[in-house]
C-alpha cells in the first residue's frame, strides 16, 4: 500500500481541552463603541481624568485609521460595532484575600491548571499569577510576598489607583496610543492587564505570570500590560491565554509595553493557546497584538519567547528598540498553524545604540490548510556602530495544502553593522518517519520527536514550567528532550 | 491627477496620431488601454509595498520629453563597444533604431525586428503575431511603455537553431531629458540556443530616462543566456521590466550587471511553467555618489521539478543605496522544487545604505527552499592580514572588495564582457577615497 | 526464522520483485548479491515495511508471524532490523535521544522494563566502544554532518543496541573505505550468534571477505537465479553477473 502522499497533519491534531464555558453572572456592556462606552469603562474603573482623556485621544485617532492590510492573512472584515468592549463577573470589589474570589472562577482556573491558590504550584515551582477573566483581573497571588521584595505586581486598573504617577510616566511610552490601528483601539478601550515594577537592583524572587481567559460571548479582550524594570533589575514574566470553543470569531487586541533601564533584563514568555477554530475553520480568536520593549539604558536586555499554537488569526510582532549602547534584543518563536489557522508573526529589532545585538530564531510549522508567515524587520540606524543581528527562520511543512512564507526586511544605514539572515524550508520526510519506525517508534512519536527537534532552539529558552505546557500543546512527549 | 500625469497624457494626445503602427486596430487599442490605465494609476508611489524603497524622484520629478520624431542623433559608436566582443549588433540611439551602427549580417534562422515602422512595412502579419499578445500592465511604467513604444528589438530563434555568436543590443542615450520606451521581445524556439546582451549606455550628462520592457519566452529545451548591462552615466535613470516564461527543461541564465545610473530599478520576473525548467539569476551592483540601485526579482515555481538559483552581490559606497527585493513563490503542486536565493552586500561608507528583503512564499511541501542575506563590511582580519604582508590599505580594500564580487563575475561566460566589467570595477575601486 | 514465498512487489506500479523465494534459519548469514537495479534494496525495504513498495503477491513468514501484515514499528519491535543504505538525517534530535526512544519502545513491546537514564548511558557507552564510535557523536543530531563511514557505524551501533533477531544490512559496504569497512564488519561479526540471523545485501564481494556468509544468492531481474555457498561470491567476482544471468536465461 503506497501512501507516501499521506497527510501528516492529523498527527498534530489535538483536542482543545480549554474550550469549556464558565457559567457565571457577568455584567456586560452592549455591543458597540463610541465615546460613551469609553467614558463608562473609565468610570467603572474610577480612573483619573488624564487617563480618560488619553483614551479619548486614542479613540479620535483610531476613528481615522484603517486596519492594516499588508499581512499575509485573509479574513472577513471585523465589525467593531458588533463587539462588547467590557464584560466582568458580577459582585467584584477590590479583594483583600483570595478567599473572596467567586468559587466558580476558582474552579475555572483549577480546570485550566492555573494555581491561583498560593499553596499550589505550577510544575513544582512557585509562580505569582494575575488571572484576567474577560475584561477584569479576578485574582493576583503572592502580591504581598512580592511587595516585601519591593516588586509591584498587580492589575493595571489597581495600579492606576495605587501608583498613578508610575503608570502615567510609562504608559504609551513604548507603544504610543496611536501606534497602529489595533494599538489605538486598545488604548481607547483597554480594561485590564498586569502592571509590573521592579525597583533598582532587585532580582524578582519568583516568576510572574498573567493568565488571560476570554469567557463571554461576543466580547473582545483588550488587555494592557506594562512592565518596568529599573536599573540592574531582573524579571521573568509568563503569559498564557485560552478561550471557550465558539462558532463566532472573537477579537483579542492587546498591547504589551516593556521598559528596561540600564543593565536591566526582562524575559517575556508567551504560550498562546486561544481557541483556534474547528477543523473546518469555523470560530476561533482573532489575535491582533502589539508588543514592544525598549532597552533604554546601557546593557539592557529584552528577550521575547513565544509559542503560538492557538488563534484563528495571529498578527503579532514582539519588538525591541535597542536604544542604549551594548543592549541585547532576542526573539524566539514557534508558530504552529493547522487546519485553517493563519499566522503572520515575527519581530522588529531597531538598532539605535552602539554595539547593540539582536538574535532572531523563528520556527514555523504549517499543517492542514494552515498558512504561516514570518515577517521581521531588522533596522540599523546610522549611529548604531558595530550593531549585530543574526536571524534564522525555518519552516516545516506537513502536507501539500499548507503554506510557509518568509518576509524579512533588513535596512542598514551603518557600514560597521553585520546583519545576517538565513531561512530554510523542510518537511517531515517519509524517509525520516520510516527510519524512526524501523527503530521501533510509533508514527505519532516519530512526528512528535521530529517536530520537537525542529523547535528545540526555542523551547530551551522557555522557563521549565512553560516548556512543559508548550510541548504538551504540540503533542510532544517530554522525556529527556528539553535542556 | 497630478501635473506629471497630465504632462504625459498631453504628450500622448499630441503624438498618438503619428506613432508607428497607427491604424493597426489591435495596436491602437493596446495603446489606448495603456494610456487610460496610466491616467488612472499614475506612477507608483512609495506608499506601495513594492515601491517603498524606490525614490522615483529622478524619474518622475521632472517633466521629460518623450521622443516621437524619427531623427537619429549622431554619435560615436566606438565609445560604447566592448573590446573583443564579437557579436551581431543592434543599436538604438535615443530609443530609435539606428541601421547605420547595426550589423546583423550573417545572422541566420532567426527573425530580427527593430522598429515598429520598419516591421509593419516589411511584414505586418508577423509584426502583429509577435506583438499582439497581451502585455501585463503591472504599473504605470509598463503602461507608459506600451502607450508610447515605437522601437525595440524582437528576436525569434527558430527550433533547434544555435546562434553562432551572441546578439548585442546597445541602447544609447544622447540627447538630454528624453524618456525612451524600448519594447523588446525574445522568443526561443524548441531546443534553440542563444546569448543576448542588452546594454544601456549614455553620453555624459543627459539626465535621460529609459523605461524598457523585455518579454522573453523559452520553449522546451531552449537555452538563453541574457545579460542586462547598465553602465549609463550617473545622471541617467532606468526602469526595466523583464518578464520571462520558461517551458519544459529550458534554461534561462540571467545576468544583471549594474554599475551606472542615478536611479536604476530592475523588475525581473521569471515563471517556471513546465517540469525541469531551470534558471540562474546573477546580479552585481557597485554604486557610489548618490546612485540608487533597486533589484526586484520574482521567481514563480508553477510546475514540479524545477530549480532556480539566485545570487545578487552588491558593493555600496559614498551616499549610494542598494535595494534587493527577491521573492520565490512555490505554487501548490510544484513539488520537488529546489530554489535558492541569496543577497550579499558590502557597505563601504558610513552614508551608504542597504535594504534587503528576501522572501519565500511556499504552498507545496516537498520542496527545498533556502534563502539568505547578509550586510556587512570588509572583514577586518583579512584586511589586517593583507596589510601585514605589505599591501597598503587602499589596495587591500580594493582587493577584498573585488574578491567579494568575484563570485558573480566568475559566472560571466563571455570573456570580453567579463574583462570589461572587471576593468571598470578595478578602476573604480582603486580610484575610491 | 524467515520464509519468503513467491514474493512480488511493485514500486509506483512498476514490478521490481517477480517471485522471490528464500528460507533463512536461525543463526544463518545469507548474502544477497546482484547487479544494480536487480531488486536487492527493494527486498530489504519490503522486509522492513516501507510504504513506497507495494507487495502484489506472495508471503513472508517471520518467526511464525505474517510479516507483511505488520506495521514497520511492530516489525522493528519484533526484532527485524534494517541497516539503511542511506541513513537519514534528523536535525535537532540527538542520536542519544533517538537511541533511547528506540530501545525503550522495543523493550516495552517485549515486556522488559524500560531503561532509566543511568542504565541507558552505561549500555550505550559499552556499545559505542564496540563499534569504535566517539562519544561526541552520541550528542550530535542524528546523522547530521556525519561522514559516510560514521553514518554506517551509527547503523551498526543501533543494531548492537536493539539486539534484533533478524538483521538486514542494505549495502552497508557502499561508500566505505577499507578501514571503515573493517570496523563495520568487525561490529557485525561480534553480533553474529546462534540466535541471530542476518541478510547482507551487497553489490560487491569485498564485504564478504570480512563477513563470511553461510549462503550466497544472486538476485537478478527480480528473482533469485542462483544460490550457493560462499564460494559463489568468489566466482561472481571473477566472472561478473553476466555469467549467471546468461546461465539463467539459457
Amino acid at each position: 500500500m503506497s501512501n507516501s502522499e499521506k497527510d501528516l497533519a492529523p498527527l498534530l491534531q489535538r483536542d482543545y481541552t480549554e474550550g469549556f464555558v464558565t457559567d457565571i453572572d457577568s455584567e456586560t456592556l452592549p455591543p458597540g463603541l463610541d465615546e460613551d462606552v469609553i467614558r463608562t469603562i473609565s468610570e467603572k474603573k474610577n480612573e483619573p481624568e488624564w487617563m480618560l482623556q488619553w483614551r479619548l485621544g486614542a479613540f479620535k485617532r483610531w476613528l481615522k485609521m484603517a486596519p492594516p492590510r499588508w499581512a499575509h492573512l485573509h479574513h472577513p472584515p471585523v465589525d467593531f460595532q458588533d463587539i462588547s468592549y467590557y464584560s466582568a463577573p458580577k459582585k467584584r470589589d477590590l479583594l483583600d484575600s483570595l478567599d473572596e474570589v467567586d468559587p466558580k472562577l476558582l474552579e475555572t482556573y483549577e480546570k485550566l491548571g492555573i494555581p491561583i491558590d498560593e499553596q499550589k504550584m505550577l510544575a513544582g515551582v512557585k509562580v505569582a499569577v494575575d488571572a484576567v477573566f474577560d475584561s477584569v483581573s479576578v485574582a493576583t497571588t503572592f502580591k504581598q510576598t512580592l511587595l516585601d521584595a519591593g516588586v509591584i505586581f498587580c492589575p493595571i486598573s489597581e495600579a492606576l489607583q495605587a501608583y498613578p504617577e508610575l503608570v502615567k510616566q510609562y504608559l504609551g511610552s513604548v507603544v504610543p496610543s496611536a501606534d497602529n490601528f489595533y494599538a489605538a483601539l486598545n488604548s481607547a478601550v483597554f480594561s485590564d492587564g498586569s502592571f509590573v515594577y521592579i525597583p533598582k537592583g532587585v532580582r524578582c524572587p519568583m516568576e510572574l505570570s498573567t493568565y488571560f481567559r476570554i469567557n463571554e460571548m461576543n466580547t473582545g479582550q483588550f488587555e494592557r500590560t506594562l512592565i518596568v524594570a529599573e536599573e540592574d533589575s531582573y524579571v521573568s514574566y509568563l503569559e498564557g491565554c485560552t478561550a471557550p470553543m465558539r462558532d463566532e470569531n472573537q477579537l483579542h487586541a492587546a498591547v504589551v509595553e516593556l521598559v528596561a533601564m540600564k543593565g536591566a533584563q526582562i524575559k517575556y514568555s508567551t504560550v498562546q493557546n486561544w481557541y483556534p477554530g474547528d477543523e473546518n475553520g469555523k470560530g476561533g480568536i482573532y489575535n491582533f497584538v502589539t508588543k514592544r520593549g525598549a532597552c533604554r539604558g546601557q546593557g539592557a536586555k529584552i528577550s521575547w519567547t513565544q509559542v503560538e499554537t492557538g488563534s484563528a488569526i495571529t498578527w503579532k510582532y514582539p519588538s525591541v528598540v535597542l536604544e542604549g549602547d551594548d543592549t541585547i534584543g532576542e526573539f524566539y518563536s514557534v508558530a504552529l498553524t493547522n487546519n485553517y489557522q493563519q499566522a503572520d508573526t515575527g519581530t522588529k529589532m531597531i538598532h539605535v545604540g552602539k554595539n547593540s545585538r539582536s538574535t532572531i530564531i523563528s520556527k514555523g510549522i504549517s499543517a492542514g490548510k494552515g498558512q504561516n508567515a514570518y515577517r521581521g524587520l531588522v533596522k540599523v540606524l546610522k549611529g548604531a556602530e558595530n550593531a549585530r543581528n543574526y536571524s534564522q527562520c525555518d519552516s516545516l511543512l506537513m502536507g501539500d495544502q499548507c503554506g510557509a512564507h518568509t518576509f524579512p526586511y533588513m535596512e542598514v544605514k551603518n557600514p560597521s553593522a553585520v546583519v545576517e539572515h538565513e531561512a530554510t524550508t523542510s518537511r517531515i520526510g517519509e524517509d525520516q518517519l520510516f527510519y524512526c519506525r524501523q527503530r521501533g517508534m510509533s508514527e505519532e512519536d516519530a512526528v512528535s520527536m521530529i517536530v520537537n527537534g525542529f523547535c528545540k532552539e526555542v523551547f530551551k529558552e522557555l522557563p521549565m514550567e512553560f516548556a512543559v505546557e508548550a510541548q504538551k500543546l504540540l503533542g510532544i512527549s517530554l522525556e529527556g528532550s528539553v535542556g | 491627477m497630478t501635473e506629471i500625469t497630465q504632462h504625459y497624457l498631453d504628450q500622448f494626445n499630441a503624438a498618438s496620431a503619428g506613432l508607428a503602427g497607427r491604424g493597426l486596430p489591435w495596436l491602437d487599442d493596446q495603446r489606448q488601454a495603456a494610456i487610460e490605465l496610466f491616467a488612472r494609476s499614475g506612477f507608483p508611489g512609495q506608499y506601495e509595498e513594492d515601491w517603498r524603497y524606490t525614490p522615483l524622484k529622478p524619474v518622475i520629478g521632472k517633466l521629460l520629453h518623450i521622443k516621437v520624431d524619427n531623427d537619429i542623433a549622431d554619435t560615436d559608436i566606438s565609445d560604447y563597444l566592448v573590446a573583443g566582443l564579437d557579436a551581431y549588433r543592434l543599436v538604438f540611439v535615443d530609443g530609435r533604431f539606428s541601421p547605420q551602427y547595426s550589423d546583423t549580417s550573417g545572422l541566420q534562422d532567426c527573425i530580427v525586428m527593430n522598429s515598429f515602422e520598419q516591421s509593419v512595412a516589411r511584414n505586418p502579419e508577423l509584426f502583429t503575431e509577435t506583438m499582439r499578445s497581451e502585455v501585463p500592465l503591472s504599473n504605470g511604467f509598463a503602461a507608459l511603455n506600451v502607450a508610447f513604444s515605437t522601437d525595440g528589438y524582437v528576436i525569434e530563434v527558430a527550433e533547434n537553431v544555435k546562434l553562432d555568436k551572441p546578439v548585442e543590443i546597445i541602447f544609447i542615450a544622447v540627447n538630454s531629458d528624453l524618456a525612451t520606451q524600448p519594447r523588446n521581445i525574445v522568443h526561443m524556439g524548441k531546443f534553440s540556443q542563444a546569448v543576448i546582451i542588452e546594454r544601456y549606455v549614455s553620453s555624459k550628462q543627459t539626465g535621460a530616462v529609459v523605461n524598457s520592457t523585455s518579454r522573453i519566452s523559452l520553449d522546451e529545451g531552449a537555452r538563453l543566456g541574457y545579460y542586462l548591462v547598465q553602465t549609463q552615466a550617473n545622471d541617467a535613470s532606468q526602469i526595466s521590466s523583464v518578464d520571462v516564461n520558461q517551458g519544459k527543461s529550458s534554461w534561462f541564465g540571467c545576468y544583471t550587471l549594474t554599475l551606472g545610473g542615478q536611479l536604476v530599478r530592475n523588475n525581473l520576473r521569471v515563471s517556471l511553467q513546465a517540469e525541469g525548467a531551470h534558471c540562474d539569476m546573477l546580479g552585481l551592483y557597485n554604486t557610489g555618489g548618490k546612485q540608487h540601485v533597486d533589484n526586484h526579482t520574482t521567481v514563480v515555481h508553477a510546475a514540479p521539478h524545477c530549480t532556480s538559483r539566485e545570487l545578487y552581490k552588491g558593493v555600496l559606497d559614498q551616499r549610494s543605496r542598494g535595494v534587493f527585493h527577491g521573492r520565490i513563490k512555490v505554487e501548490q503542486g510544484a513539488q520537488k522544487t529546489d530554489a535558492s536565493q541569496s543577497n550579499n552586500n558590502l557597505l563601504l561608507s558610513p552614508n551608504a545604505e542597504v535594504d534587503t528583503k528576501p522572501q519565500l512564499e511556499i504552498y507545496a511541501d516537498d520542496v527545498k527552499c533556502a534563502h539568505g542575506a547578509t550586510i556587512g563590511q570588509i572583514d577586518q582580519n583579512s584586511l589586517f592580514y593583507l596589510r601585514s604582508r605589505g599591501i597598503d590599505e587602499k589596495d587591500a580594500r580594493a582587493l577584498l572588495t573585488f574578491a567579494f564580487l568575484n563570485e558573480v563575475l566568475d559566472e560571466i561566460e563571455l570573456e570580453p564582457l567579463k574583462q570589461s566589467m572587471e576593468s571598470i570595477l578595478a578602476e573604480r575601486l582603486i580610484a575610491d577615497e | 526464522m524467515l520464509s519468503i514465498k513467491n514474493l512480488h512487489a511493485d514500486i509506483e506500479g512498476k514490478p521490481i520483485l517477480k517471485g522471490v523465494n528464500l528460507e533463512i534459519r536461525t543463526g544463518e548469514v545469507h548474502a544477497i548479491m546482484g547487479p544494480n537495479g536487480s531488486g536487492k534494496s527493494t527486498l530489504a525495504n519490503v522486509l522492513a515495511g516501507r510504504d513506497d513498495y507495494e507487495v502484489t503477491s506472495g508471503s513472508v513468514e517471520y518467526r511464525g508471524m505474517d510479516l507483511l501484515d505488520m506495521e514497520p514499528e511492530i516489525r522493528a519491535r519484533e526484532g527485524v532490523f534494517l541497516a539503511f543504505q542511506y541513513p537519514v538525517e534528523i536535525p535537532g534530535v540527538t542520536n542519544m535521544y533517538l537511541l533511547k526512544a528506540a530501545i525503550n519502545s522495543v523493550r516495552k513491546h517485549r515486556g522488559v522494563e524500560e531503561l532509566d537514564a543511568r542504565e541507558f548511558l552505561k549500555l550505550i557507552k559499552e556499545k559505542a566502544a564496540m563499534v569504535e564510535m566517539k562519544q561526541e557523536f552520541l550528542y550530535r543530531s542524528v546523522n547530521q554532518g556525519f561522514s559516510g563511514g560514521e553514518k554506517k557505524r551509527n547503523e551498526i551501533l543501533q543494531m548492537a543496541l536493539l539486539e534484533p533477531h533478524l538483521s538486514v544490512l542494505d549495502e552497508t559496504d557502499s561508500g566505505l573505505d577499507i578501514d571503515a569497512l573493517k570496523i563495520v564488519a568487525q561490529g557485525v561479526n561480534l553480533l553474529r550468534s546462534e540466535q541471530r540471523s542476518m541478510v547482507l545485501v551487497t553489490h560487491y564481494q569485498r564485504l564478504l571477505d570480512y563477513i563470511v556468509p553461510d549462503y550466497v544468492h544472486v538476485l537478478a531481474g527480480g528473482r533469485i537465479i542462483r544460490s550457493g555457498g560462499k564460494e559463489l561470491a568468489l566466482e561472481l567476482e571473477q566472472k561478473g553477473y553476466g555469467w549467471v544471468e546468461d546461465q539463467a536465461a539459457a
